[in-house]
């Protein structure tokens, strides 16, 4: 895809504004105009699954607004779809971050001067929730063959589940610190990387353009409140 | 501990307790959805959940890495999260609560289970609380979304109270102790139970 070779330092800067954007912004229109930025950002990058799946959702918790309207008796309904609505926008924005390969997040982390200890658990927080889902899932379909069922036996259900998940987290630790020693990480000194981390050009440009899009959708915002 | 054994968290450390704090964040996130609808089902039950079924995963965390910078990092890696996310306010609540929680087990608190869920409780406490902040501190925002549909804003306000409420806050904090207790002695018991004939505490 053409921004395979986007520097993770880029990546992660949008991802900053456009976090903070999704928090600090009052109007629907400036949201609005986040979510196409995302469109626009996430498309190069080739995160059509992400883009869609938030989309649907995005869309069908603006749709329940309206829907709610009327009902005294939701209690906390619509302030939920709101909130949910404002985190989909960072979860977008994380997307070329968590897909960049593990060796160029770890070499922009090294240039931008992180401790080794922060790089590492960044980096082991990020590509650990796919394996989680994984283990989740085995666990899930072992119980199935056991006739287990959340319904009918929900504290061993629940005991079921997370001895063995705490049990296989624990060897992954143990095997993932190991493969991280053999590294050389627990060794002091310079580190180099098997990737190129390169901050050029085009890096600059779409860092700017990044920077200067959400300032227009704050002046927007800014604009449509004054009326 | 043998003689050569550094008093700090080394990255045998590091990546248990990383792995730990992301299963621990992924629970809260699964329990606090079901009860989304009702405010109050949310904060008393699913918070308090949470605190009850990640118990076990903090007793086996410190279990591996009794080490000091272990709270901070635990507590920290979510502060971080937040961060990242845009909710800075939190996020820096969450990393103060780390270094008060490393502060409360300094010393020989990682083998002295009361210290230890002194800890566990405040971080419980403050996790369940700092979730609600960005409606806390930035309710303006949420509340012109919703009234700009047409909501009325006595109802917008309804909503916004129960988040702002101090005796709300007290007992949801209150509820949150308890739980992290309860989760405390069930981990204690599922340490002897399952995870020391298993070779992994």
């Amino acid at each position: 895809m053409p921004f395979d070779e986007v520097d993770v330092r880029t990546r992660l800067l949008v991802m900053i504004l456009v976090s903070f954007a999704a928090l600090m912004l009052k109007t629907e229109i400036a949201l609005l105009l986040c979510l196409v930025f995302m469109w626009i950002w996430l498309i190069p990058f080739g995160c059509f699954r992400k883009l869609l799946q938030c989309t649907t959702a995005y869309g069908i918790l603006f749709g329940l607004l309206f829907l709610m309207k009327n009902s005294e008796h939701l209690g906390n309904l619509p302030l939920l779809t709101v909130y949910i609505r404002r985190l989909l926008l960072p979860v977008m924005a994380a997307a070329p971050v968590i897909h960049a390969p593990t060796g160029s997040l770890i070499a922009a982390l090294n240039k931008l001067k992180i401790p080794r200890a922060a790089t590492l658990s960044l980096t082991v927080m990020f590509r650990f929730m796919p394996t989680l889902a994984e283990e989740y899932l085995r666990i899930r379909e072992s119980q199935k063959i056991r006739e287990i069922s959340i319904f009918r036996h929900p504290v061993k259900t629940a005991e079921c589940i997370l001895v063995p998940m705490l049990i296989r987290t624990s060897k992954v630790a143990d095997e993932l610190s190991a493969s991280v020693q053999v590294r050389g990480m627990k060794l002091g000194g310079a580190y180099s990387s098997y990737r190129k981390s390169e901050f050029n050009a085009r890096d600059r440009r779409l860092m700017m353009l990044g920077t200067i899009t959400v300032l227009l959708i704050f002046l927007t915002d800014y604009c449509l409140r004054r009326g | 501990m043998k003689k050569n054994e550094s008093k700090f968290i080394g990255i045998k450390e590091i990546v248990a307790v990383t792995l730990f704090s992301v299963l621990t964040f992924v629970i809260s996130m699964l329990t606090a959805m079901p009860f989304a609808a009702s405010v109050h089902l949310q904060l008393y039950v699913g918070y308090a959940l949470m605190a009850i079924i990640s118990g076990p995963i903090y007793v086996l965390m410190i279990s591996k890495a009794p080490k000091i910078g272990t709270q901070v990092l635990f507590f920290g890696l979510k502060g971080l999260y937040m961060l990242l996310m845009g909710q800075v306010l939190t996020g820096i609540i969450f990393i103060i609560g780390g270094v008060l929680c490393e502060l409360i087990v300094m010393g020989d608190g990682y083998r002295n289970m009361v210290k230890s869920g002194v800890a566990y409780a405040l971080h419980t406490t403050l996790y369940g609380l700092g979730s609600f902040f960005p409606v806390i501190f930035f309710a303006d925002n949420y509340a012109k979304q919703l009234i700009d549909k047409g909501y009325q804003q006595e109802l917008v306000d309804t909503m916004l109270s129960l988040y702002r409420s101090p005796l709300i806050v007290a007992t949801v904090a209150l509820v949150l102790m308890i739980s992290s207790v309860i989760g405390m002695c069930i981990g204690s018991r599922m340490i002897k139970k399952h995870f020391q004939p298993a070779g992994v505490a």
